[in-house]
């Protein structure tokens, strides 16, 4: 146990989080999710529980829903070094035993844990615009968790705001000043700088007035002799104003005015020239200011490193760069929960977005992609995207469960939109269905082509096959009419009487590419009928279209209403009766 | 065997001395400078002096006064207090221990150390943590630990502790602690010596650098000749020159009073008025009691 780490950490009313339970992993750990679901929030929480300063502002929005009243806790249960010096404290802090999902007392009970590695709870709480920082006790009391210890369990910090460029100043408690950690310095300095005559590079009226000012002082009896030096004082410190330097074309300039991406860097090899020290560490976007070669790079470094490493990114790079760390994602009711690196591999190779959005809706295929977002489009009425809703396309049936389940595993809410093909994986649906509930949508039997087209008026198969984009109409005619077996005559009249009553199934099985039971020999050409129906990009959103005008959707609203308005919700809009024609 | 021996032994980094210290030879002395030393050479090392008693707290405290709080002085019953007051929950016992303490009398600390002793085995870290805070541990008069107050020494040593015994075992006065359920059988004096890496004896009678120097020397050889099995000493023969000795025979009529002749008396009472200290030995309580009265109750007996 050489580094501090974050076993669990937990988050009440603050900000827009209200409550928070989560068991990050001991290495890098990546937080995906959409915007304002809460994931700077969380790094926000760890950096002010583990704050270096004695902080002073609080906002109303730092309490949940601004309830003030109410305060806001943030804990973590962690394990800390020695070197951090938490047995030094003034009162003996005791340890507490992890029992692998929570801290405990350790007890002499005959069926409690004896192994369990020694922890800490370390709290900062929110009340009457007041911070108060404690450890947690096993006696149910608790001590205060001075800055002192904050300090040593040093805290890197490569914020997202640009103006921060604490850890390249000789700050108290930044990587730099811990790295030079020359005790004498501030001493040595303010003496040397207490000389610098501030006096003589004053203009003469001003010089004037520091002698009126004198002598006032000296009628009132007060210290006289008045000069101007330059001082450290409360809560700031001559040394503060150093930082690192470098030569950029023969002049030395403050490494702050680099680029954001050269200064976070730079802040990181710092914190690790402390020798033997791998802090825990907060990068909040770790895109910013770096090309796609340095992101990945970054990630690279850090996953290599043994430091607990918590990071924010919109960055397909960095997404798709993780390799060994954990990646949880937070999703619209801000609960956070794991992506199996595994089971998302693809997804996060193919459409990073699956994970970046508030909420993300894996349709089965193209076309359930294409119709679910026309959908869906006019049950938000808008653009998807300004909701921060992406539909995920899961690539066939088997592949689509397989993502589900792996988004659900970690209680996350995630939507579905599936075909219920011949009642295959009943249990598991039903399992994913009990934890999605709504935002889950599968068809009560069959798929998509069958019950759009199923609820069509015979008279409305002529519109259906008709291809707005006048691209594909012969092309289906054609289908039709290699089922039918109506040679050269490729006209609707024909193929309407050659089928008779089995129009509606013939044109089904063309959108389906089945094959015919004696056709197995030409099975390929068969099979290909359906890219020329619906299965393509614009072919989803076209049935979308047609269920409306068409008159399929009073059929079919029953089944698909409920889908619509469990997205609605998870966006955070009122439930409707019904969608626009 | 000497002082410079176990001064080089406690300051040495063998994880346990025992030093085996008659009364007068220095240890509190020893155990005082070690300490003050270990305090002194960092800002974050604390030394803990485990004590039996309040009275040989105070006696460290005036040792190291100029240390401040940088060495904890507790005695070894308190520190079980406290790490029982911190996992009470684990313990099975309220959050006010000290109020069951004085619920169960006189078994109260006895019993909080056979729980102390067992949570502190099977919970390695609580040692440790304190190990850490307290890289160094003295055990003072140790020959008056229980089984379980020697069980707590030694869990602060299995987590690196440094730990420094010292003690008498000829000294022991509290006799083997009254037996409670499920409570450690007393440790074996010769185990732990053998344990130690480093093993040492104090002999020079420091206590009577200002006094009767024969005594002393008497006093160790007395103490030697008892330590032999079967051992015995005559007080009545074999003194050193400046022991006076006299014989008064009781007067008293009743049994186990204590009455003496004027001339006798005389004697004794002279030594008495011009001494700050007296050891009076008999064989039975109840002429303790009577000499008591005897001495018109100016000695606290």
């Amino acid at each position: 146990m050489s580094a501090p780490r974050i076993y669990h950490f937990r988050i009440d009313r603050f900000r827009g989080i209200k409550d928070l339970s989560w068991h990050p992993a001991s290495g890098v750990n990546i937080i995906l999710g959409g915007g304002d679901v809460g994931k700077s929030t969380i790094l926000d929480a760890i950096g002010l529980l583990l704050s270096p300063m004695n902080q002073t502002a609080l906002a109303d929005t730092d309490y949940h829903g601004r309830d003030i009243e109410a305060g806001f806790s943030i804990e973590a249960v962690v394990s800390l070094p020695p070197s951090t010096g938490i047995s030094y404290q003034r009162k003996h802090s005791w340890p507490w035993q992890w029992n692998g999902t929570e801290a405990v007392v350790p007890s002499t009970d005959d069926d409690a844990a004896a192994e369990g590695d020694q922890v800490y709870r370390l709290r900062v709480r929110g009340a009457e615009h007041e911070l108060f920082y404690e450890i947690a006790q096993p006696d149910g009391g608790t001590d205060i968790f001075p800055v002192s210890l904050r300090r040593s369990i040093g805290l890197v910090r490569l914020a997202g705001d640009d103006r921060n460029d604490r850890d390249l100043r000789l700050v108290q408690g930044s990587a730099l000043e811990r790295l030079l950690s020359d005790k004498g310095l501030r001493a040595r300095l303010a003496s040397g700088l207490a000389k610098t005559g501030v006096k003589d590079e004053l203009l003469d009226p001003a010089r004037e007035l520091l002698k009126t000012l004198d002598r006032a002082f000296t009628d009132k009896s007060l210290p006289a002799g008045l000069d101007l030096a330059i001082t450290g004082g409360q809560g700031f410190s001559v040394t503060a104003l150093i930082g690192l330097t470098a030569d950029r074309q023969g002049v030395q300039l403050p490494l702050a005015s680099w680029g954001a991406g050269t200064r976070r860097m730079a802040a990181l090899i710092i914190a690790e020239q402390n020798q033997g020290e791998a802090p825990i560490t907060l990068v909040d976007e770790i895109e910013r200011g770096l090309e796609p070669y340095r992101q990945r790079a970054l990630m690279a470094k850090l996953q290599e490193g043994s430091a607990q490493v918590f990071v924010t990114t919109h960055s397909p790079y960095a997404i798709a760069a993780a390799s060994t760390a954990a990646l949880w994602y937070v999703d619209h009711e801000s609960r956070i929960g794991p992506l199996d690196l595994a089971k998302t591999r693809n997804h996060r190779a193919k459409d990073p977005e699956t994970f970046l959005a508030r909420l993300t809706i894996v349709a089965e295929g193209v076309t359930e992609c294409g119709f679910a977002t026309a959908l869906l489009e006019r049950a938000v009425r808008g653009r998807l995207e300004d909701h921060g809703i992406h539909l995920a396309d899961g690539a066939g049936h088997e592949s689509t469960l397989g993502l589900l389940e792996a988004l659900a595993a970690g209680g996350l809410s995630f939507g579905g939109f599936a075909d219920n093909e011949h009642g295959k994986h009943p249990t598991r649906w039903s399992t994913l269905a009990g934890k999605l509930a709504a935002l889950l949508f599968r068809w009560t039997t069959g798929c998509l082509e069958q019950n759009v087209i199923g609820a069509l008026s015979d008279d409305m198969l002529e519109a259906l096959l008709t291809d707005p984009a006048e691209v594909r109409t012969g092309q289906r005619l054609r289908t039709l009419a290699e089922r039918l077996a109506t040679g050269d005559e490729k006209g609707f009249a024909t193929i309407k009487a050659k089928a008779g009553a089995d129009l509606k199934a013939t044109i089904i099985a063309a959108t389906l590419g089945k094959v015919p039971p004696n056709k197995a020999s030409e099975k390929k050409q068969y099979q290909a009928h359906e890219r020329d129906w619906f299965k393509n990009g614009d072919g989803g959103r076209e049935l979308a279209e047609k269920m409306f005008s068409l008159g399929a959707w009073p059929a079919l609203k029953p089944q698909l209403m409920p889908f619509c308005n469990a997205v609605r919700k998870a966006v955070g809009l009122v439930e409707i009766q019904d969608l626009a024609p | 065997m000497s002082d410079a021996s176990v001064r080089a032994a406690l300051r040495s980094d063998a994880p346990l001395v025992v030093v085996e210290a008659p009364a007068g030879c220095g240890k509190t002395h020893h155990g005082a400078d070690y300490a003050r030393e270990v305090a002194g050479a960092s800002k974050s090392t604390r030394p803990l002096i485990l004590t039996h008693t309040h009275a040989a707290c105070s006696m460290f405290f005036d040792r190291t006064k100029n240390i401040g709080p940088r060495i904890e002085i507790r005695t070894i019953d308190s520190v079980i207090a406290h790490i029982a007051t911190a996992y009470h929950a684990g313990l099975g016992l309220p959050a006010d221990t000290a109020a069951w303490i004085r619920q169960r009398g006189e078994h109260g600390y006895t019993e909080l150390a056979v729980k102390v002793s067992r949570l502190l085995a099977r919970h390695p870290m609580i040692a440790a943590s304190l190990a850490e805070r307290h890289p160094v541990v003295i055990c003072d008069e140790h020959q008056d630990s229980s089984g379980d107050q020697h069980a707590v020494a030694m869990a602060l040593l299995s987590q690196k502790a440094r730990v420094r015994v010292f003690a008498d075992p000829m000294q022991k006065i509290f006799r083997d602690k009254k037996a409670v359920p499920g409570c450690r059988a007393a440790y074996d004096w010769g185990d732990l010596t053998r344990q130690a890496q480093m093993f040492e004896q104090l002999d020079t009678p420091h206590r009577w650098n200002t006094g009767c120097r024969e005594l002393g020397a008497w006093t160790l050889r007395a103490r030697r000749t008892l330590a032999t099995p079967g051992g015995k000493i005559d007080l009545r023969t074999d003194l050193p020159p400046s022991v006076s000795l006299i014989f008064a025979e009781n007067q008293a009529a009743t049994k186990l009073d204590y009455r003496l002749l004027s001339n006798d008396r005389r004697a004794i009472d002279a030594f008495e008025q011009r001494q700050t200290s007296l050891l009076i030995l008999t064989r039975y309580n109840p002429t303790a009691r009577s000499l008591r009265s005897f001495f018109n109750r100016r000695i606290p007996l």
